[in-house]
């Protein structure tokens, strides 16, 4: 986790962080099933049951439910949404009186993946009101940072209008509202 | 055996213990362990094989325990099978064998069954990590919930559900080690560098398999941290390795290595908690069962029950969330935004944390393939009950302390490793 000789961290240490510093909380979560729908490279991820509409659908629909265990076991993407509840320290007014809104995802391949996600905010398409983008922290594989591939600290991508999201290389990112 | 068990457990649990004269040796310790863990893995091959002669130790143990009133409340844990989660394999037979109450004295049930899983990988086959996992999921996992309805009377070894439903009896199973290696953690000379990359091509990773000629097999479960001929990875346990100079930090030894993309791909823990299926059979949680009823009407699952909570949690000094006599949790530390360094540790029961003694240094302790020891706990926690994390990176050690730092972290070989 920590080069021993500069004592610098590694993704090891910075998932881990991720992790504490974002779902980290006791705050009580609630976790939802989801679907995934792959195209091409692309990846479309809509959550279900309140965290979004579900994307649905072929051409490959991977419908992670609670009675199918193995079904996403081929999916390069692993997903999963949750919510926190109302004590959460970011917890919003919606009306289903669920806290904030995040996924957490992994990147199982040694290759990059662009993801859509449906159901939490995107970025601002140029109106004032729209509500601020959810935002990713993402530990991923730096094929040409300086530092070493396995060093990058986290980064952060807030989503695009669409919803997407690029990941690198066993990408661990939490993306919250 | 059982002597000695019954000691370790009096020491710990009971005040103290009456040796052979019948002298009591006071300690003045009443932890309120959850349970016990009862010898790890299958080291030594006693005869007879297959989980018979295990079995046979663990009655005799858990006899131990409760005829001689040193802790009759005690839950024991067995039989800490390992290997990869295969399936069919021998371990899951001996797995099969000591569930079964009928191999057991008065055919006395064991209430919990355990098993580990050890995956490995390296710079060029770092998605393993996760084909290796999912093949657990889709083989060993659902045979290991079908065991157990299959135990409990259930011949179809069917719940009704379209699945496994962790038995439709009193037994559990769990996964109390899950042991992600990364085999290439170590850096190679420079001049292997620059010929090993320049005849790469770049490939995963930027094509430097640090080590990999001979740490993918040197490295096996069991045998990691060997190093073997040639130069090897620095391994605490032989100091031939250290390039003559324990200490790692004045960077005569091997290095680590910068470059390799399975720091990543070990990082992929959280993919336990996909849904409520999988925990099924990995994770033995007390309010386990409350989460999953309510899972079993609804898409989504909630449980306001801490000790689930603890898969989410990192931090321990949360009254929340605090692990009962779990495990220390060092990201206590990184949270204050202070530095988790490593001397000989303590751990205090109270504070769920760990604490260094300065002054006090432990050579070579970054030497096995994990690194830093104090980081698997945070890993860990996801994959075992909220009593078992462990740390385990100290393969030879495991073997002398296992069952005991799988309860008390304050029992962790430490004192070994540093002698």
């Amino acid at each position: 986790m920590l080069d021993w000789v500069t004592g610098e961290a590694n993704a090891k240490y910075y998932v881990t962080q991720l992790l504490a510093s974002t779902i980290g909380a006791a705050v009580e979560k609630t976790l939802y099933g989801y679907n995934t729908t792959t195209i091409s490279t692309t990846t479309t991820i809509g959550g279900r049951a309140g965290a979004g509409a579900g994307s649905g659908g072929a051409p490959d629909s991977d419908s992670n439910s609670a009675a199918s265990a193995s079904a996403s076991s081929s999916s390069p993407v692993y997903v999963l949404p949750f919510r926190f509840g109302a004590g959460a320290a970011a917890a919003s007014d919606d009306a289903s009186g669920g806290g904030q809104k995040g996924v957490l995802l992994v990147n199982k391949k040694a290759a990059s993946v662009a993801l859509t996600l449906v159901g939490l905010s995107s970025s601002d398409c140029g109106g004032a009101t729209t509500a601020a983008a959810a935002v990713a922290t993402i530990v991923e594989v730096a094929p040409e940072f300086a530092g070493g591939p396995g060093f990058q600290p986290p980064v952060k991508r807030a989503l695009s209008d669409e919803g997407g999201l690029e990941l690198g290389p066993f990408a661990v990112a939490v993306v919250l509202e | 055996m059982e002597c000695t068990a019954g000691r370790v457990v009096g020491w710990y649990t009971a005040g103290g213990f009456r040796d052979d004269c019948g002298h009591w040796h006071a300690s003045g310790l009443k932890y309120k362990w959850w349970g016990l863990s009862v010898l790890n893995e299958d080291e030594h091959g006693i005869k007879p094989e297959g989980g018979v002669a295990y079995t046979t130790c663990f009655d005799a143990v858990r006899k131990q325990l409760d005829d001689g009133g040193i802790n009759p409340t005690l839950r024991l844990v067995g039989p800490e099978i390992s290997g990869s989660g295969s399936y069919p394999s021998a371990q899951f037979e001996y797995l099969a064998y000591f569930m079964n109450k009928s191999h057991h004295v008065e055919s006395v049930e064991p209430r919990f069954g355990s098993y580990h899983v050890g995956l490995s990988g390296d710079n060029a086959s770092a998605e393993g990590f996760f084909t290796q996992w999912d093949r657990v999921l889709s083989g060993f996992v659902p045979q290991a919930d079908k065991l157990l309805l299959l135990l409990a009377g259930n011949k179809n070894g069917d719940d009704g559900n379209g699945g496994g439903g962790g038995g439709g009896g009193q037994q559990r199973l769990m996964l109390n080690e899950f042991v992600n290696s990364v085999t290439d953690w170590c850096e190679e000379e420079e001049e292997e560098e620059e010929e090993e990359e320049g005849s790469s091509g770049g490939g995963v990773g930027g094509g430097r398999r640090s080590n990999s000629s001979s740490s993918s097999t040197q490295f096996s479960r069991g045998e990691r941290g060997g190093g073997g001929g040639g130069r090897g990875c620095p391994d605490w346990q032989r100091p031939s390795t250290d390039g003559g100079d324990p200490d790692l930090t004045h960077g005569k030894g091997v290095k680590i290595n910068r470059k390799t993309w399975a720091w990543n791909a070990v990082c992929w823990s959280a993919r336990h908690l996909k849904n409520q299926s999988e925990l099924r059979s990995i994770l033995l949680l007390p309010g386990l069962e409350e989460y999953m009823q309510s899972a079993s009407s609804s898409s989504s699952a909630t449980t306001t029950n801490p000790n689930l909570a603890i898969r989410f949690c990192y931090s321990s000094s949360s009254s929340a969330c605090r692990p009962r006599a779990s495990l220390p949790m060092p990201s206590a530390h990184w949270r204050s935004g202070t530095t988790c360094s490593w001397g000989r540790t303590s751990w205090s029961p109270a504070r769920s944390r760990i604490t260094s003694r300065p002054g006090v240094q432990v050579q070579s302790l970054f030497s096995t393939n994990q690194i830093a020891p104090f980081f698997r706990p945070g890993i860990e926690s996801l994959f075992s009950t909220n009593q078992g994390a462990r740390f385990s990176s100290r393969p030879r050690v495991q073997s002398i302390s296992s069952s005991a730092n799988q309860i008390a972290p304050f029992f962790r070989p430490w004192r070994c490793s540093i002698g």
